[in-house]
Protein backbone atom coordinates (compact mmCIF):
# COMPACT_ATOMS: atom_id res chain seq x y z
CA UNK A 1 0.00 0.00 0.00
CA UNK A 2 1.25 3.26 -1.07
CA UNK A 3 -0.10 6.33 0.58
CA UNK A 4 0.95 9.82 0.06
CA UNK A 5 1.55 11.02 3.57
CA UNK A 6 -2.01 10.55 4.68
CA UNK A 7 -3.40 9.85 8.37
CA UNK A 8 -5.26 6.77 7.50
CA UNK A 9 -2.33 5.22 6.74
CA UNK A 10 -0.35 6.21 10.16
CA UNK A 11 -3.46 5.54 11.76
CA UNK A 12 -3.52 1.95 10.16
CA UNK A 13 0.32 1.23 10.78
CA UNK A 14 1.72 -0.46 13.87
CA UNK A 15 2.51 1.22 16.28
CA UNK A 16 5.73 3.53 15.93
CA UNK A 17 7.87 4.54 18.25
CA UNK A 18 7.13 6.15 21.30
CA UNK A 19 9.19 8.05 23.77
CA UNK A 20 8.97 10.94 25.80
CA UNK A 21 8.77 10.17 29.36
CA UNK A 22 9.73 6.70 28.64
CA UNK A 23 13.19 8.82 27.96
CA UNK A 24 13.78 8.30 31.77
CA UNK A 25 14.33 4.65 31.30
CA UNK A 26 15.29 3.90 27.46
CA UNK A 27 18.36 6.69 26.94
CA UNK A 28 21.51 5.95 29.00
CA UNK A 29 21.62 9.37 29.54
CA UNK A 30 19.06 9.33 32.11
CA UNK A 31 20.80 5.93 33.31
CA UNK A 32 24.03 7.29 33.76
CA UNK A 33 22.25 9.91 36.03
CA UNK A 34 20.22 7.14 37.92
CA UNK A 35 23.30 4.93 38.33
CA UNK A 36 25.58 7.89 39.31
CA UNK A 37 23.30 9.76 41.71
CA UNK A 38 22.68 6.14 43.26
CA UNK A 39 25.73 5.16 44.01
CA UNK A 40 26.36 8.73 45.68
CA UNK A 41 23.80 8.77 47.93
CA UNK A 42 24.40 4.85 48.80
CA UNK A 43 28.17 6.10 49.42
CA UNK A 44 26.98 8.84 51.97
CA UNK A 45 24.35 6.85 53.78
CA UNK A 46 26.76 3.81 54.10
CA UNK A 47 28.73 6.50 55.53
CA UNK A 48 26.77 7.79 58.02
CA UNK A 49 25.32 4.36 58.93
CA UNK A 50 28.98 3.71 60.04
CA UNK A 51 29.23 0.97 57.12
CA UNK A 52 31.32 2.44 54.71
CA UNK A 53 33.31 -0.94 54.19
CA UNK A 54 30.77 -2.48 52.09
CA UNK A 55 31.12 0.96 49.52
CA UNK A 56 35.10 0.17 50.01
CA UNK A 57 35.21 -3.43 49.33
CA UNK A 58 32.67 -2.66 46.05
CA UNK A 59 35.79 0.24 44.92
CA UNK A 60 38.42 -2.43 45.44
CA UNK A 61 40.87 -2.41 42.01
CA UNK A 62 44.85 -3.07 42.25
CA UNK A 63 45.62 -0.09 40.55
CA UNK A 64 47.72 1.54 43.54
CA UNK A 65 49.27 -1.77 44.34
CA UNK A 66 52.90 -0.40 43.48
CA UNK A 67 53.54 -4.28 42.96
CA UNK A 68 57.00 -5.65 42.09
CA UNK A 69 56.45 -9.30 41.53
CA UNK A 70 53.57 -11.49 39.89
CA UNK A 71 53.86 -13.61 43.35
CA UNK A 72 52.78 -10.34 45.29
CA UNK A 73 50.01 -9.46 42.64
CA UNK A 74 49.22 -13.05 42.71
CA UNK A 75 48.28 -12.58 46.82
CA UNK A 76 46.07 -9.42 46.09
CA UNK A 77 44.06 -11.10 44.10
CA UNK A 78 43.63 -14.57 45.70
CA UNK A 79 43.38 -12.28 49.39
CA UNK A 80 40.86 -10.78 47.93
CA UNK A 81 39.09 -13.07 45.57
CA UNK A 82 35.78 -12.47 46.66
CA UNK A 83 35.69 -9.16 47.13
CA UNK A 84 36.34 -9.43 42.98
CA UNK A 85 33.46 -11.79 42.53
CA UNK A 86 31.25 -9.06 44.28
CA UNK A 87 32.43 -6.44 42.31
CA UNK A 88 31.85 -8.16 39.38
CA UNK A 89 28.02 -9.32 40.00
CA UNK A 90 27.39 -5.57 41.17
CA UNK A 91 29.01 -3.85 37.46
CA UNK A 92 27.10 -7.17 36.32
CA UNK A 93 23.78 -6.14 37.49
CA UNK A 94 23.77 -2.91 37.25
CA UNK A 95 24.82 -2.24 33.99
CA UNK A 96 23.22 -5.59 32.55
CA UNK A 97 19.51 -5.31 33.80
CA UNK A 98 20.00 -1.32 32.69
CA UNK A 99 21.03 -1.89 29.32
CA UNK A 100 18.83 -4.76 28.95
CA UNK A 101 16.00 -1.97 29.65
CA UNK A 102 17.18 -0.25 27.12
CA UNK A 103 16.85 -3.27 24.92
CA UNK A 104 20.36 -4.74 24.56
CA UNK A 105 20.39 -8.61 24.58
CA UNK A 106 21.58 -9.86 27.88
CA UNK A 107 22.34 -13.20 26.14
CA UNK A 108 25.26 -10.79 24.52
CA UNK A 109 25.69 -8.69 27.18
CA UNK A 110 26.56 -10.80 29.98
CA UNK A 111 29.82 -13.14 28.42
CA UNK A 112 30.78 -10.00 26.60
CA UNK A 113 30.91 -7.91 29.93
CA UNK A 114 32.73 -10.87 31.79
CA UNK A 115 35.46 -10.35 29.11
CA UNK A 116 34.84 -6.72 29.49
CA UNK A 117 35.82 -7.00 33.30
CA UNK A 118 38.16 -9.34 33.03
CA UNK A 119 40.40 -7.22 30.31
CA UNK A 120 40.05 -3.98 32.89
CA UNK A 121 41.43 -6.11 35.73
CA UNK A 122 44.73 -6.35 33.52
CA UNK A 123 44.71 -2.58 32.59
CA UNK A 124 44.67 -1.91 36.68
CA UNK A 125 47.25 -4.28 37.01
CA UNK A 126 49.08 -3.41 34.72
CA UNK A 127 48.57 0.41 36.03
CA UNK A 128 49.63 -0.82 39.33
CA UNK A 129 52.93 -1.73 38.89
CA UNK A 130 55.45 -0.06 40.38
CA UNK A 131 57.72 0.81 37.52
CA UNK A 132 54.60 1.50 35.29
CA UNK A 133 54.87 5.57 35.07
CA UNK A 134 58.69 5.26 33.70
CA UNK A 135 57.28 3.21 30.61
CA UNK A 136 54.22 6.02 30.01
CA UNK A 137 51.93 2.39 30.65
CA UNK A 138 49.09 4.88 31.66
CA UNK A 139 46.16 2.60 31.77
CA UNK A 140 43.87 4.82 29.40
CA UNK A 141 46.69 4.17 26.97
CA UNK A 142 47.18 0.95 27.31
CA UNK A 143 43.51 -0.27 27.62
CA UNK A 144 43.48 1.44 24.01
CA UNK A 145 46.14 0.18 22.07
CA UNK A 146 45.34 -3.46 23.93
CA UNK A 147 41.89 -2.59 22.42
CA UNK A 148 42.54 -2.12 19.06
CA UNK A 149 44.76 -5.25 18.90
CA UNK A 150 43.06 -7.15 20.14
CA UNK A 151 39.61 -5.71 18.15
CA UNK A 152 41.93 -5.66 14.55
CA UNK A 153 44.17 -9.04 15.16
CA UNK A 154 41.80 -11.64 16.67
CA UNK A 155 38.45 -10.39 15.06
CA UNK A 156 35.64 -10.82 18.17
CA UNK A 157 31.88 -10.93 16.88
CA UNK A 158 30.25 -7.70 16.64
CA UNK A 159 27.83 -8.81 18.97
CA UNK A 160 30.14 -8.15 21.97
CA UNK A 161 29.81 -4.78 21.41
CA UNK A 162 26.70 -4.89 23.67
CA UNK A 163 28.93 -5.00 26.37
CA UNK A 164 31.26 -2.47 24.59
CA UNK A 165 29.11 0.33 25.57
CA UNK A 166 31.41 3.19 25.75
CA UNK A 167 28.89 6.03 25.76
CA UNK A 168 27.21 4.50 28.49
CA UNK A 169 30.51 4.02 31.05
CA UNK A 170 31.39 7.63 30.09
CA UNK A 171 28.49 9.25 30.77
CA UNK A 172 27.68 7.13 34.21
CA UNK A 173 31.54 8.47 35.07
CA UNK A 174 31.24 11.74 34.58
CA UNK A 175 27.91 12.02 36.33
CA UNK A 176 30.45 10.46 39.54
CA UNK A 177 32.99 13.07 39.01
CA UNK A 178 30.35 15.53 39.62
CA UNK A 179 30.45 14.02 43.19
CA UNK A 180 33.84 14.71 43.40
CA UNK A 181 33.76 18.47 41.74
CA UNK A 182 33.04 21.21 43.91
CA UNK A 183 29.97 23.19 42.59
CA UNK A 184 32.04 26.81 43.66
CA UNK A 185 34.75 25.62 40.92
CA UNK A 186 31.79 24.83 38.46
CA UNK A 187 30.66 28.36 38.99
CA UNK A 188 34.08 30.30 38.69
CA UNK A 189 35.69 28.51 35.93
CA UNK A 190 32.32 27.98 33.96
CA UNK A 191 31.94 30.87 32.58
CA UNK A 192 35.42 31.01 30.98
CA UNK A 193 35.03 27.87 29.56
CA UNK A 194 31.78 29.15 28.13
CA UNK A 195 33.19 31.55 26.43
CA UNK A 196 36.37 29.12 25.34
CA UNK A 197 33.81 26.61 24.09
CA UNK A 198 31.53 29.43 22.12
CA UNK A 199 34.78 31.01 20.55
CA UNK A 200 36.16 27.49 19.03
CA UNK A 201 32.79 25.86 18.44
CA UNK A 202 32.03 28.67 16.37
CA UNK A 203 34.97 29.09 14.86
CA UNK A 204 35.98 25.49 14.35
CA UNK A 205 32.46 24.64 12.80
CA UNK A 206 32.53 27.76 10.18
CA UNK A 207 35.83 26.64 8.75
CA UNK A 208 35.38 23.26 8.07
CA UNK A 209 31.91 23.96 6.63
CA UNK A 210 33.70 27.43 4.77
CA UNK A 211 36.87 25.24 3.50
CA UNK A 212 34.22 21.95 2.38
CA UNK A 213 31.88 23.92 0.18
CA UNK A 214 33.90 27.01 -1.14
CA UNK A 215 37.75 25.39 -1.61
CA UNK A 216 36.98 21.32 -1.92
CA UNK A 217 33.00 21.84 -3.69
CA UNK A 218 31.48 19.28 -0.91
CA UNK A 219 28.18 18.49 -0.43
CA UNK A 220 26.59 21.00 2.43
CA UNK A 221 24.79 18.89 4.34
CA UNK A 222 28.49 16.73 4.24
CA UNK A 223 30.63 19.85 5.27
CA UNK A 224 28.13 20.77 7.62
CA UNK A 225 28.05 16.87 9.52
CA UNK A 226 31.53 17.14 9.33
CA UNK A 227 31.87 20.94 10.86
CA UNK A 228 29.51 20.79 13.53
CA UNK A 229 31.28 16.80 14.31
CA UNK A 230 34.74 18.60 14.66
CA UNK A 231 33.43 21.65 16.86
CA UNK A 232 31.65 20.36 19.22
CA UNK A 233 31.40 16.54 19.82
CA UNK A 234 32.25 13.69 17.25
CA UNK A 235 30.14 11.45 16.09
CA UNK A 236 27.31 12.47 18.51
CA UNK A 237 26.69 15.92 17.12
CA UNK A 238 27.51 14.53 13.61
CA UNK A 239 24.49 11.84 14.18
CA UNK A 240 22.59 14.81 14.75
CA UNK A 241 22.98 16.96 12.71
CA UNK A 242 22.84 14.66 9.83
CA UNK A 243 19.32 14.32 10.92
CA UNK A 244 19.13 18.52 10.66
CA UNK A 245 20.49 18.60 7.16
CA UNK A 246 19.63 15.04 5.64
CA UNK A 247 22.48 13.99 5.30
CA UNK A 248 23.31 11.04 3.61
CA UNK A 249 24.49 7.92 4.85
CA UNK A 250 27.90 8.21 3.44
CA UNK A 251 28.07 11.57 4.98
CA UNK A 252 27.99 10.15 8.45
CA UNK A 253 29.90 7.47 7.64
CA UNK A 254 32.72 10.11 6.40
CA UNK A 255 32.32 11.69 9.39
CA UNK A 256 32.56 9.32 12.06
CA UNK A 257 35.80 7.90 9.97
CA UNK A 258 37.62 11.08 10.27
CA UNK A 259 36.50 11.95 13.68
CA UNK A 260 37.47 8.39 15.16
CA UNK A 261 40.33 8.47 13.16
CA UNK A 262 41.71 12.08 14.19
CA UNK A 263 40.35 11.22 17.80
CA UNK A 264 42.54 8.35 17.68
CA UNK A 265 45.64 10.58 16.81
CA UNK A 266 44.90 13.02 19.65
CA UNK A 267 44.92 10.28 22.33
CA UNK A 268 48.27 9.41 21.78
CA UNK A 269 49.49 12.93 21.04
CA UNK A 270 47.88 15.54 23.22
CA UNK A 271 49.63 14.59 26.49
CA UNK A 272 53.07 13.77 25.04
CA UNK A 273 52.81 17.33 23.59
CA UNK A 274 51.59 18.73 26.78
CA UNK A 275 54.24 17.02 28.18
CA UNK A 276 57.07 18.05 25.79
CA UNK A 277 55.54 22.00 26.30
CA UNK A 278 55.69 21.42 29.86
CA UNK A 279 52.03 22.47 30.38
CA UNK A 280 50.40 22.80 33.79
CA UNK A 281 47.83 20.03 34.18
CA UNK A 282 44.74 22.10 33.94
CA UNK A 283 45.98 23.96 31.27
CA UNK A 284 46.69 21.03 29.11
CA UNK A 285 43.12 19.35 30.24
CA UNK A 286 41.68 22.60 28.51
CA UNK A 287 43.81 22.19 25.51
CA UNK A 288 42.75 18.66 24.99
CA UNK A 289 38.86 19.91 25.97
CA UNK A 290 39.21 22.05 22.96
CA UNK A 291 40.84 20.01 20.78
CA UNK A 292 39.11 16.58 21.22
CA UNK A 293 36.40 15.61 19.65
CA UNK A 294 34.51 12.87 21.60
CA UNK A 295 34.02 12.47 25.52
CA UNK A 296 35.54 9.73 25.97
CA UNK A 297 38.72 10.21 23.86
CA UNK A 298 39.17 13.56 25.58
CA UNK A 299 38.95 11.67 28.98
CA UNK A 300 41.33 9.12 27.87
CA UNK A 301 44.02 11.90 27.19
CA UNK A 302 43.41 14.06 29.68
CA UNK A 303 43.72 11.34 32.42
CA UNK A 304 46.49 10.45 30.53
CA UNK A 305 48.60 13.61 31.11
CA UNK A 306 46.84 13.73 34.31
CA UNK A 307 48.55 10.17 35.81
CA UNK A 308 52.09 11.65 33.11
CA UNK A 309 52.43 14.96 35.69
CA UNK A 310 51.01 13.23 39.03
CA UNK A 311 48.33 15.62 38.97
CA UNK A 312 45.29 13.44 37.45
CA UNK A 313 42.34 15.50 39.18
CA UNK A 314 43.01 19.15 38.03
CA UNK A 315 43.76 18.07 34.05
CA UNK A 316 40.16 15.55 34.53
CA UNK A 317 38.43 19.29 36.14
CA UNK A 318 39.41 21.33 33.79
CA UNK A 319 38.88 18.96 30.71
CA UNK A 320 35.38 18.19 32.45
CA UNK A 321 34.88 22.17 32.41
CA UNK A 322 35.69 22.77 28.76
CA UNK A 323 34.47 20.19 27.03
CA UNK A 324 31.28 18.80 28.95
CA UNK A 325 30.44 22.05 30.39
CA UNK A 326 31.58 23.91 27.32
CA UNK A 327 31.56 22.57 24.01
CA UNK A 328 28.77 20.01 24.52
CA UNK A 329 26.24 22.50 25.05
CA UNK A 330 26.16 23.52 21.95
CA UNK A 331 25.06 20.09 20.01
CA UNK A 332 20.88 21.26 20.22
CA UNK A 333 21.95 25.17 18.99
CA UNK A 334 23.63 23.85 16.03
CA UNK A 335 21.51 21.21 15.12
CA UNK A 336 18.59 24.42 15.20
CA UNK A 337 20.68 26.19 13.32
CA UNK A 338 21.54 23.48 10.18
CA UNK A 339 18.01 22.96 10.55
CA UNK A 340 16.98 26.15 9.96
CA UNK A 341 19.61 26.97 6.99
CA UNK A 342 18.29 23.43 5.66
CA UNK A 343 15.08 24.26 5.02
CA UNK A 344 14.84 27.86 4.83
CA UNK A 345 18.29 28.53 2.26
CA UNK A 346 18.57 25.02 0.89
CA UNK A 347 16.02 23.28 0.51
CA UNK A 348 13.35 26.10 0.83
CA UNK A 349 10.76 24.62 2.98
CA UNK A 350 10.75 21.11 0.41
CA UNK A 351 12.42 19.15 3.25
CA UNK A 352 8.96 18.09 5.09
CA UNK A 353 11.10 19.38 8.56
CA UNK A 354 10.68 22.47 10.30
CA UNK A 355 13.44 24.02 12.91
CA UNK A 356 12.14 23.38 16.56
CA UNK A 357 13.83 25.52 19.28
CA UNK A 358 12.54 22.44 21.48
CA UNK A 359 15.67 20.44 19.82
CA UNK A 360 18.00 22.31 22.36
CA UNK A 361 16.13 20.47 24.93
CA UNK A 362 15.50 16.81 23.19
CA UNK A 363 19.23 16.75 22.26
CA UNK A 364 20.75 18.24 25.22
CA UNK A 365 23.23 15.23 27.01
CA UNK A 366 21.24 14.85 30.09
CA UNK A 367 23.88 13.33 31.87
CA UNK A 368 25.30 16.57 32.77
CA UNK A 369 22.41 17.43 34.48
CA UNK A 370 23.38 13.99 36.63
CA UNK A 371 27.11 16.15 36.91
CA UNK A 372 25.48 18.91 38.40
CA UNK A 373 23.41 17.42 40.50
CA UNK A 374 25.69 14.78 42.25
CA UNK A 375 28.00 18.40 42.32
CA UNK A 376 25.65 20.33 44.23
CA UNK A 377 24.54 17.12 46.44
CA UNK A 378 28.06 16.48 47.56
CA UNK A 379 29.42 19.85 48.27
CA UNK A 380 26.23 20.46 50.45
CA UNK A 381 26.92 17.38 52.43
CA UNK A 382 30.81 17.99 52.70
CA UNK A 383 29.70 21.91 53.65
CA UNK A 384 28.71 20.08 57.48
CA UNK A 385 32.69 18.77 57.95
CA UNK A 386 35.23 21.13 59.34
CA UNK A 387 38.83 20.37 56.75
CA UNK A 388 40.26 17.71 59.62
CA UNK A 389 37.18 16.15 59.61
CA UNK A 390 36.94 16.08 56.03
CA UNK A 391 40.19 14.80 55.12
CA UNK A 392 39.74 11.94 58.06
CA UNK A 393 36.86 10.95 57.90
CA UNK A 394 34.67 12.40 54.33
CA UNK A 395 37.49 11.37 51.98
CA UNK A 396 38.70 8.04 53.09
CA UNK A 397 34.90 6.80 53.51
CA UNK A 398 33.25 8.53 50.54
CA UNK A 399 34.96 10.67 48.27
CA UNK A 400 37.75 7.84 47.61
CA UNK A 401 35.55 4.96 46.99
CA UNK A 402 33.41 7.26 44.26
CA UNK A 403 36.83 7.51 42.76
CA UNK A 404 37.43 4.09 42.53
CA UNK A 405 34.00 3.41 41.19
CA UNK A 406 34.61 6.43 38.67
CA UNK A 407 37.91 4.78 37.53
CA UNK A 408 36.26 1.53 37.12
CA UNK A 409 33.53 3.10 34.56
CA UNK A 410 36.41 4.80 33.04
CA UNK A 411 38.83 1.71 32.16
CA UNK A 412 35.43 -0.16 31.29
CA UNK A 413 35.42 3.11 28.28
CA UNK A 414 38.85 3.41 27.41
CA UNK A 415 38.70 -0.77 26.71
CA UNK A 416 35.59 -0.40 24.64
CA UNK A 417 36.74 2.18 22.31
CA UNK A 418 39.75 0.41 21.31
CA UNK A 419 37.28 -2.89 21.36
CA UNK A 420 34.95 -1.27 19.41
CA UNK A 421 37.15 0.52 16.65
CA UNK A 422 37.69 -2.11 13.87
CA UNK A 423 39.43 -0.56 11.01
CA UNK A 424 38.33 -2.66 8.37
CA UNK A 425 34.61 -1.45 9.26
CA UNK A 426 35.13 2.42 9.08
CA UNK A 427 34.44 3.95 5.72
CA UNK A 428 37.35 4.99 2.82
CA UNK A 429 37.25 8.61 2.98
CA UNK A 430 38.22 11.13 -0.31
CA UNK A 431 40.72 13.45 -0.18
CA UNK A 432 38.62 16.48 -0.35
CA UNK A 433 36.85 15.47 2.86
CA UNK A 434 40.06 14.67 4.75
CA UNK A 435 41.35 17.74 4.17
CA UNK A 436 39.05 19.47 4.68
CA UNK A 437 38.48 17.89 8.09
CA UNK A 438 42.19 18.04 8.50
CA UNK A 439 42.34 21.87 8.36
CA UNK A 440 39.48 22.03 10.82
CA UNK A 441 41.21 19.93 13.24
CA UNK A 442 44.77 22.33 12.99
CA UNK A 443 42.79 25.59 13.12
CA UNK A 444 40.78 23.54 16.25
CA UNK A 445 44.19 22.58 18.10
CA UNK A 446 46.33 26.15 17.58
CA UNK A 447 43.03 28.11 18.57
CA UNK A 448 42.52 25.53 21.47
CA UNK A 449 46.35 26.08 22.63
CA UNK A 450 46.11 29.78 21.97
CA UNK A 451 42.99 30.10 24.26
CA UNK A 452 44.25 27.60 27.02
CA UNK A 453 47.62 28.68 27.37
CA UNK A 454 47.82 32.59 26.16
CA UNK A 455 44.53 33.80 26.73
CA UNK A 456 42.82 32.12 29.55
CA UNK A 457 46.22 30.21 30.66
CA UNK A 458 46.43 31.95 34.04
CA UNK A 459 42.69 30.85 35.06
CA UNK A 460 43.56 26.90 34.13
CA UNK A 461 46.35 26.58 35.49
CA UNK A 462 44.92 28.30 39.02
CA UNK A 463 43.03 24.03 38.88
CA UNK A 464 44.08 21.84 41.25
CA UNK B 1 -9.16 0.30 5.88
CA UNK B 2 -12.89 0.40 7.03
CA UNK B 3 -14.12 3.67 5.95
CA UNK B 4 -15.76 5.95 8.94
CA UNK B 5 -19.05 7.40 8.40
CA UNK B 6 -20.57 9.97 10.26
CA UNK B 7 -23.04 7.50 11.65
CA UNK B 8 -21.44 4.97 13.06
CA UNK B 9 -22.30 4.25 16.65
CA UNK B 10 -19.14 4.33 18.61
CA UNK B 11 -17.96 7.19 17.01
CA UNK B 12 -20.60 9.16 18.02
CA UNK B 13 -20.18 8.43 21.64
CA UNK B 14 -16.39 9.48 21.17
CA UNK B 15 -17.21 12.82 19.70
CA UNK B 16 -19.75 13.37 22.25
CA UNK B 17 -16.40 12.10 24.86
CA UNK B 18 -14.31 14.46 23.08
CA UNK B 19 -16.16 17.44 23.51
CA UNK B 20 -16.45 16.35 27.62
CA UNK B 21 -12.69 15.68 28.01
CA UNK B 22 -10.92 18.58 29.60
CA UNK B 23 -7.25 18.99 29.21
CA UNK B 24 -5.20 16.13 30.71
CA UNK B 25 -1.58 15.48 30.73
CA UNK B 26 -0.29 13.87 27.65
CA UNK B 27 2.79 11.39 28.80
CA UNK B 28 3.60 10.81 25.28
CA UNK B 29 4.67 14.04 23.70
CA UNK B 30 3.52 14.75 20.24
CA UNK B 31 6.86 15.19 18.49
CA UNK B 32 7.33 10.90 18.79
CA UNK B 33 3.21 10.35 17.39
CA UNK B 34 2.56 8.80 14.41
CA UNK B 35 0.59 11.72 12.60
CA UNK B 36 0.43 15.25 13.96
CA UNK B 37 -2.02 17.67 12.60
CA UNK B 38 -3.14 15.06 10.17
CA UNK B 39 0.30 14.89 8.41
CA UNK B 40 1.95 10.98 8.30
CA UNK B 41 5.45 11.32 9.79
CA UNK B 42 8.43 9.09 8.97
CA UNK B 43 8.04 7.36 12.27
CA UNK B 44 5.26 5.18 10.88
CA UNK B 45 7.17 4.36 7.67
CA UNK B 46 8.43 0.78 6.89
CA UNK B 47 11.77 2.56 5.33
CA UNK B 48 12.26 4.52 8.56
CA UNK B 49 15.19 2.37 11.20
CA UNK B 50 15.02 4.53 14.54
CA UNK B 51 15.60 1.58 17.03
CA UNK B 52 19.10 2.13 18.46
CA UNK B 53 20.25 -1.26 17.79
CA UNK B 54 19.47 -1.37 14.06
CA UNK B 55 20.61 2.22 13.45
CA UNK B 56 23.95 0.65 15.16
CA UNK B 57 24.17 -2.41 12.91
CA UNK B 58 23.20 0.33 9.70
CA UNK B 59 25.88 2.35 10.43
CA UNK B 60 29.18 -0.05 11.22
CA UNK B 61 31.90 2.22 13.98
CA UNK B 62 28.73 4.82 15.22
CA UNK B 63 29.57 3.12 18.45
CA UNK B 64 33.09 3.65 18.59
CA UNK B 65 33.00 7.41 20.55
CA UNK B 66 28.90 7.62 20.72
CA UNK B 67 25.57 5.17 21.14
CA UNK B 68 22.54 5.77 19.53
CA UNK B 69 21.36 5.28 22.71
CA UNK B 70 22.17 8.50 24.47
CA UNK B 71 20.08 11.65 24.06
CA UNK B 72 21.78 13.55 21.82
CA UNK B 73 20.57 11.40 18.99
CA UNK B 74 16.83 11.95 20.02
CA UNK B 75 14.50 10.81 17.51
CA UNK B 76 17.12 10.73 14.43
CA UNK B 77 16.97 7.59 12.57
CA UNK B 78 17.77 6.87 9.26
CA UNK B 79 15.68 6.57 6.09
CA UNK B 80 16.36 3.22 4.02
CA UNK B 81 14.14 4.71 1.49
CA UNK B 82 16.38 7.54 0.25
CA UNK B 83 19.57 6.41 2.26
CA UNK B 84 19.31 9.82 3.97
CA UNK B 85 18.72 10.85 8.25
CA UNK B 86 15.75 12.14 9.50
CA UNK B 87 13.55 12.68 12.29
CA UNK B 88 10.90 10.42 13.28
CA UNK B 89 8.81 13.56 13.64
CA UNK B 90 9.24 14.95 9.84
CA UNK B 91 6.56 15.22 7.60
CA UNK B 92 6.44 11.65 5.49
CA UNK B 93 7.72 12.08 1.39
CA UNK B 94 5.41 10.67 -1.54
CA UNK B 95 7.12 7.61 -0.99
CA UNK B 96 5.57 6.95 2.60
CA UNK B 97 4.85 3.30 3.30
CA UNK B 98 2.92 2.02 6.17
CA UNK B 99 4.96 0.26 8.85
CA UNK B 100 2.75 -3.01 9.22
CA UNK B 101 4.84 -4.73 11.80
Amino acid sequence: MTNVGSLDASREAAKPERRGWKELYLKEDWWAVWLGLALMVFAILSFQAGSSNIVKALAINPGGLKWNSFGQLAGHFAQNAQLYLYQFLFWLVLFGATTAIMGVKLKEFVPAFIFLYIGALIMFAIAGWANAAQFNLEAPLVALIIGLVIANVFRLPAWMDSAFRVEYYIKTGIVLLGATFPITLVLTAGPVAIVQATIISLVTCLVIYFIGTRVFGLEKPLAAVMGVGGAVCGVSASMAIAASVNAKKDHLYTSVTLVVGWALVMILVLPFVSRALDLPAGVAGAWIGTSEFADAAGFAAATTYGKMVGNEDAAIKSFTLMKVIGRDLWIGIWSVVFAAIATFVWEKGQSGRVPDAREIWWRFPKFVIGFFAASILMSAFTSGFNTPDFNTAVRPNVIAPLVSLRTWTFIFCFLSIGLTTRFRDLHIVGWKAFWTFSIGVAANVVLGYILSVIVFGDYWAAIH
Amino acid sequence: MILKSGYRFSEKIMVKQQAKAKWRFNPIPFRFNAAQNGVARCAACRFFTGAPAALERAIPGVNILSSTYGSVRADTGLCERHGVFTTARSAACPQFEANRR
